[in-house]
């Protein structure tokens, strides 16, 4: 059996810089690199420019860098960046292997599982190391059920990939030293048969609601399209944003930006507020960050219900709009005065 | 609450057309309504589901069905918004022409592309000076070596602007009057079609209604339905077989107005106990849904009589036509009525539902011209006293 | 090649307790919601190129039904990968014997995917399937066009879009703005009694059994335990004036609002 050592996550290049999410996994990289007493490494894939930036890599608490830079590296390519890694990965043998879980790490972690066929567990929400056999633990939400699991992979590396906002970015020390390599990479593995044609940046304001102070979320139990889609006007009186479970999203009252849960963003709000939301555990880890939770639902041993600081328990059909209409009338006393 | 036996391939037609109502059209049918919008979206849906292809026969790659399943389809459609069955009933009506009279290479032609839904037909009679008084178009056909040149001005096509192709009836030969006009099919790119205004309308609004303006357009002569001279015969022809679908249409739009009522009124309360409970109120859903009952067991016992080759359907295709539609009118009245402030909002479908009604009695042949014509029809079989006792 | 996902209907979910995999026989199914929209593209672009749709699934028998469904959106062919041996997969071991059925009814131009299925969330099986048979993969893609032998893809990113050349064979997992998927048709929904579905097992595909099922499939639940909430709970009941003027005192009082 060869041996397998270090972990290794792979960082992300947007375009410009490197994306935030690889700080947060070089935070809980390193971590899990101290425990398992192995070196943190990072591959990370990109365009000649982003040297500066894979160097400093160093200071958020890589041992060693492994860059590929090379034009063709500029815009992200399925095929050419998992053969890359694939390759990096199967001479350097780390024992964990960490993706980002976005659009990009979502396209190239399957397929380097696929290419050397290995395990690899999407959405992980928390890691452990079980000391007997130095396994990495990965831990989610079971589907189906209203509980949590503790998955292993016994092929190596093991392999998952983290939302961004899971884990909190690790500090800048730039007292820290390590191995930076500029990593090369054989004429054959970067060929592709993708090729970028145009990129058409979004002029949409971006939703972005990880940084939001309120939330106000709505679920299933408001009923209809309508009555949720009042909860942008709550969260406009309260200076916030709104959330939403999958089902909501998946019903259309919402798009996949405001998808708070497993597999949409994690908030970490000085106030949360559910309407109408059960608390499937899909939805609930999510909300791991927040200060005060409350819950508006009919039902009072639903999961959010039982989570909750404040529980609410009426109709939400009655209680979202005069929430509305009182705060309003709040509103315009305060300004009146 | 009648229950009729359907065979398997109606059922199949009436669970599609339920679908495509529940998934394309009930999510929008308020919003088109308020923004007068055509959109091509759930036609796009009946297309791929077939239902163009429900009248075409199966040797032009149809499915080769009949005024029952067509009404079928047509009912359930008009339930979610009438607007949208308008689309597809002025559709099957401007295929009727072609269907009717056409000659074997027009069918071969045009009837595949009907029936996958890839050609949207129109049927363009009405002019601003003739109405119900269809005889009095002006519109000419001037026959110029192997082509003819339309020219003249069609008023209130539904579908104007959108369909692919357009059946005109236009005079060849104006000396002769109502004899002299022939059927023509122009296609919506021929030099010289142009739409011209869209109407604005007091329902029906997710359908396009526009004047279509005739200058110096020129099509090939194969473009002539039949025989010059057919047109009215065409036209009357194709009418008498469309117009159970109006009255199917008015069906749907009825129990459609019907169910939002009623469902508003058992949960509704008012001096403590749903309004349905008021005599006045369950009163008039028992009254609405006779009616709805009698109008459609009538409409289903005409196709019939279509579908197994009578040979004079005009007074019964009237008779249906306006017994259904007055119905309608009562119906969705009654409906909006017994909703009391929230039927007239248009945050509800009670309204559209009765301004929608207003034009079934209008279009497709008034209804006082369809009593014309039944009244006419009438008086056929009654001609002697003694002879028919 | 179209990849269907039979899912459970929402409220009937059946998990095996030793191994925390779902028990897809005895669940009710429905096609995964997102796989329609995959459906969608594999028939409208088969329409353009005058192409065949193979619908394929690796599901028990129960999910007969979600293939004739297949059938009367527009699938041409419809493929039923089913044996005991494929129970308890992964999303490594799915794809594995996704890829052997490619291989053995292919080849194809094109596989589709959805982007997601709502049971597992992973939307791994896609680009995993792609790099099993040495082709590439485009994921969350909105429109596909063929283009002189290749295709050109609209793909979604955070950042916006990109317009994407690929030559093929390709796999692609499909976005849910890329279409909206037509209705049954009613001449397929009548020829439904008379459509064929091939049902393949592990040896008609070729699938060797220790790539299949659970044995095949590296990643194992080890064990499950429910989240400890700790923190006290302060419970509001009542009718919804009185409820809503407690919830405003409260945050206002906590300094939240």
């Amino acid at each position: 059996m060869e041996n397998y050592q270090g972990v290794f996550i792979f960082g992300e290049w947007t375009g410009s810089e490197i994306h935030e999410v690889t700080y947060e996994l070089l935070n809980e990289g390193r971590r899990l690199a101290d425990e398992l007493n192995v070196p943190l490494g990072v591959i990370f894939l990109g365009p000649e420019e982003a040297l500066s930036q894979a160097k400093e890599l160093i200071f958020y608490g890589a041992d060693i860098v492994l860059a590929a830079l090379y034009p063709e590296l500029s815009s992200f390519k399925d095929d050419l960046y998992a053969q890359i890694v694939a390759h990096i990965i199967q001479e350097k043998k780390p024992e964990v292997m960490l993706f980002p879980a976005t659009s990009m790490g979502q396209a190239v972690a399957p397929r380097v599982a696929g290419l050397l066929k290995l395990g690899l567990t999407a959405h992980c929400i928390a890691f452990e190391i079980r000391q007997e056999d130095r396994a990495l633990i990965q831990i989610r939400p079971s589907f189906g059920e209203e509980i949590m699991a503790r998955i292993t992979s016994r092929t190596k590396p093991q392999m998952a990939t983290v939302r961004p906002g899971v884990f909190p970015a690790a500090k800048k020390d730039e007292t820290r030293t390590g191995e930076f390599i500029k990593y090369e990479v054989p004429e054959k593995l970067r060929q592709s048969a993708i090729e970028i044609v145009e990129k058409r940046p979004s002029d949409k304001p971006e939703v972005d609601i990880t940084r939001a102070q309120v939330i106000v979320a709505g679920g299933r139990g408001l009923g209809s399209k309508e009555l949720f889609g009042k909860l942008f006007e709550l969260a406009e009186l309260l200076d916030g944003a709104v959330g939403a479970t999958r089902p909501v999203c998946h019903l259309g009252w919402a798009s996949e930006d405001h998808m708070i849960g497993v597999s949409g963003v994690n908030v970490s709000p000085k106030l949360y507020i559910g309407f109408g939301i059960s608390g499937a555990l899909h939805h609930m880890v999510g909300l791991q960050g927040v200060d005060t939770l409350v819950a508006v639902n009919i039902d009072k041993e639903a999961p959010l219900m039982k989570r909750a600081d404040i529980a609410v328990q009426a109709d939400v059909k009655e209680v979202l709009p005069l929430f509305i209409k009182k705060l309003k009338k709040l509103k315009s006393q305060k300004e009146d005065d | 609450m009648i229950t009729r036996k359907l065979t398997k391939e109606q059922e199949v037609i009436v669970e599609v057309a339920e679908y495509i109502g529940r998934n394309y059209i009930a999510p929008h049918a308020i919003e088109w309504d308020e923004e007068e919008r055509f959109d091509p979206m759930p036609i796009r849906a009946m297309a791929k589901a077939d239902l163009f292809g429900l009248l075409i026969p199966k040797e032009y790659g149809g499915l080769g069905f009949g005024s029952t399943e067509t009404c079928l389809a047509m009912e359930t459609i008009s339930k979610y918004c009438p607007g949208v069955a308008t689309t597809f009933a002025a559709g099957c009506l401007g295929a009727l022409p072609l269907l009717v009279g056409g000659t074997k290479a027009q069918k071969e032609k045009y009837l595949p592309l009907i029936a996958k839904g890839e050609a949207l037909c129109a049927f363009a009679l009405t002019e601003p000076q003739a109405g119900s008084d269809a005889a009095a178009i002006k519109t000419t056909a001037r026959k110029d070596g192997d082509y003819y040149v339309l020219n003249g001005v069609k008023a209130w096509i539904t579908n104007g602007g959108i369909a692919d192709i357009y059946v005109i009836i236009a005079l060849t030969d104006p000396k002769k009057g109502p004899r002299g006009a022939s059927a023509f099919i122009v296609h919506k790119n021929d030099p010289g079609l142009v739409p011209g205004k869209k109407e604005k309308k007091m329902g029906l609004r997710a359908s396009a209604t526009t004047e279509i303006l005739l200058m110096d357009c020129r099509i090939p002569k194969e473009r002539l339905i039949g025989r010059e001279g057919m047109g009215f015969i065409l036209a009357v022809k194709s009418l008498d077989i469309a117009r159970p679908g109006v009255a199917a249409q008015a069906i749907g739009l009825a129990q459609g107005a019907m169910e939002v009522s009623l469902l508003h009124t058992k949960r509704r309360i008012q001096f403590g106990q749903p309004v349905y409970n008021f005599q006045a109120v369950s009163h008039t859903f028992a009254e609405m849904a006779s009616r709805i009952e009698a109008a459609r067991s009538l409409l289903y016992d005409v196709c019939r009589m279509i579908d197994a080759g009578a040979k004079n359907i005009s007074g019964p295709s009237a008779m249906v036509k306006y017994f259904a539609t007055e119905m309608a009118m009562w119906v969705s009245e009654r409906a909006v009525q017994m909703m009391g402030g929230l039927g007239y909002s248009r945050d509800s479908l009670a309204q559209k539902y009765m301004r929608d009604a207003k034009c079934l009695q209008i279009y497709e042949g008034t209804n006082e011209i369809q009593k014309n014509i039944l009244a006419r029809e009438l008086a056929k079989i009654y001609q002697n006293e003694e002879e028919t006792r | 090649m179209c990849c269907l996902k039979p899912v459970p209907k929402p409220g009937s979910v059946k998990i095996d307790p030793k191994t925390h995999t779902l028990k897809r026989e005895e669940t009710e199914l429905a096609l995964n919601p997102y796989d329609r929209y995959a459906l969608e593209a594999a028939v409208s672009l088969a329409e353009e190129t005058d192409g065949k749709v193979v619908a394929v699934s690796m599901a028990p028998p129960n999910a007969k039904n979600i293939l004739l469904d297949a059938y009367a959106f527009g699938a041409d062919e419809l493929v039923l990968l089913s044996d005991r041996a494929f129970a308890g997969a992964d999303t490594l071991a799915t794809s594995y014997t996704l890829a052997c059925a490619a291989r053995k009814l292919g080849p194809f131009d094109l596989i589709v995917c959805g982007k997601v299925s709502v049971d597992g969330e992973t939307a791994q099986v896609g680009p995993e399937l792609a790099a099993w048979l040495g082709i590439p993969s485009v994921t969350w893609v909105k429109s596909l066009k063929p283009q002189n032998g290749s295709l050109e893809l609209v793909r979604v990113r955070e950042f916006g879009e990109e317009v994407i050349r690929a030559k093929m064979p390709l796999l692609v997992t499909i976005e849910n703005e890329a279409n909206i998927p037509r209705p049954p048709s009613i001449r397929r929904l009548l020829k439904r009694d008379e459509v064929e579905i091939k049902v393949l097992s592990a040896e008609d595909i070729g699938a060797e059994p220790a790539y299949l099922g659970l044995s095949g499939s590296p990643t194992q639940v080890v064990d499950v335990f429910a989240p400890e909430y700790k923190g006290k709970r302060e419970l509001i009941s009542g009718p919804a004036e009185e409820v809503v003027d407690k919830m405003i005192s409260i945050l206002k009082e906590r300094g939240l609002i």
